[in-house]
């Protein structure tokens, strides 16, 4: 029989879903049958729904008179103040919002820039050993030679839309030519860094120093984990 | 015809054309409901007055990829109580309300036990404060359940989690309600009134 089979603290554990009419119709058949059989079970039914009834309670309370004094004239005035409407109500302008990847395509240029400044700035004192590097030397950083000094100085311009402005789109994704012809004498090896010596020669391209890459270290390799 | 005797989608189709006058008579329209619903779900006036707002706000920004084969107030009421939680969320430092500065506020002011509320406004104020002691993913099911009256299903919906989970966090959260109240009952300093009178019942076995 049913009935003995439900044990008080199965039906005290779907007594919660079961004050509120949120079990399926067959297991608040079964219930409401052991419900009418037990009396600490009903007890317990009771308190469940006097405790549901204090949260009704709490949700008949009125919220404060004066809550939405002037409530619509504040977002309207937000609107007013530059919110950004639907798209059918400002034809023509484009509504994305500024993208995450512009600071992240930044920062990567600036990490590489700086890279190859580190690389211009080991190879010197091989090339010219015993020299000690300038403190405040007028050698280029990797930010001066990413972005020209005559950007380098000028605000952001707000009419253009700060960030995402085409001016910062430039100098994030458009190096200057002659930095790029520099990059690329400094990948090939064929540029010692931004303080050229002029009596020194030209070092040979070098190769690159092995790796040690043992067999665990192969790329290829199972990772641990 | 007047803006108000305009139904929702004629008003948002307007909006949609630059008519910001439109759009205003849609706040003014809907913006008790949406900040009842706020109000319910946070306990506080500013903070749903906040939300409330920015819930229109947001909806202005994405009026162009308004549904029109819904209803305005479902789509309202569907951000403000995202942004509620979202709200519950950023503040869930603050969970664990302390029931012992509650009861003796309580106290202070009425001159009772807050175990035996002589009004439903106590019974708000303690209840909001059981409320606060949960966790939040259990208070908003609870919240959206009892106090909107939400079925579990449109909650699975709302809050895009699913309908088991709906179910089993409204469990949770109802035990956890109970033994919240109790603690709070128990703190009491009149033994005598160790349980809520109204809790109570003559009724016995049906």
């Amino acid at each position: 029989m049913r009935l003995l089979k439900d044990t008080c603290r199965s039906i005290q554990d779907l007594l919660p879903l079961h004050v509120g009419g949120d079990l399926d119709s067959g297991p608040a058949r079964r219930v409401d049958e052991h419900l009418h059989h037990c009396l600490s079970c009903f007890r317990e039914f009771r308190e469940l729904a006097a405790m549901r009834q204090r949260l009704v309670v709490l949700g008949e309370q009125q919220p404060p008179a004066a809550a939405l004094e002037n409530f619509t004239e504040e977002v309207m005035a937000r609107i007013a103040l530059g919110e950004r409407g639907p798209a059918a109500a400002l034809p023509g302008v484009r509504r994305t919002r500024p993208s995450v990847m512009v600071p992240l395509a930044a920062a990567a240029t600036l990490l590489v820039g700086v890279m190859l400044g580190y690389v211009a700035q080991t190879r010197s004192p091989v090339a010219s050993p015993g020299r000690e590097p300038a403190g405040p030397s007028p050698v280029l950083t990797a930010a001066d030679r990413l972005i020209p000094s005559e950007v380098r100085g000028s605000p952001v311009r707000e009419d253009l839309g700060g960030l995402g402005s085409p001016t910062d789109r430039d100098v994030i994704h458009s190096p200057p030519v002659r930095d790029v012809e520099l990059i690329k004498l400094l990948l090939n090896g064929r540029h010692d860094g931004l303080r050229p010596e002029p009596g020194r020669q030209l070092r040979p391209r070098e190769p690159a120093p092995p790796q040690d890459l043992t067999p665990d270290a192969a790329p290829d390799s199972p990772q641990d984990g | 015809m007047s803006a108000p005797t305009r139904d929702d989608h004629e008003l948002i189709r307007a909006c949609l054309e630059g008519n910001q006058e439109a759009f205003a008579s849609l706040v003014h329209r809907h913006e008790q409901r949406s900040y009842w619903a706020a109000y319910k779900i946070l306990g506080d006036a500013e903070a749903a007055r906040d939300v409330a707002q920015e819930a229109f706000v947001r909806v202005w920004r994405a009026l162009d990829r308004f549904d029109f084969s819904m209803a305005f107030s479902t789509w309202l009421y569907r951000i403000t109580v995202n942004l509620a939680i979202d709200h519950l969320r950023r503040n869930r430092r603050h969970r664990g309300a302390d029931l012992d500065l509650f009861r003796e506020s309580v106290a202070d002011e009425s001159g009772i036990a807050p175990d035996a509320p002589q009004d439903s406004r106590e019974v708000a104020k303690a209840v909001r404060a059981v409320l606060e002691t949960l966790d939040e993913k259990y208070r908003t099911v609870l919240i959206l359940r009892d106090l909107e009256g939400l079925s579990s299903k449109q909650i699975a919906d709302i809050t895009g989690i699913a309908h088991a989970t709906v179910r089993w966090r409204l469990h949770i959260a109802r035990k956890q309600f109970r033994e919240g109240w109790e603690r709070l009952e128990n703190r009491s300093t009149r033994p005598a009134h160790r349980r809520t009178s109204t809790v109570r019942s003559d009724t016995e076995h049906p």
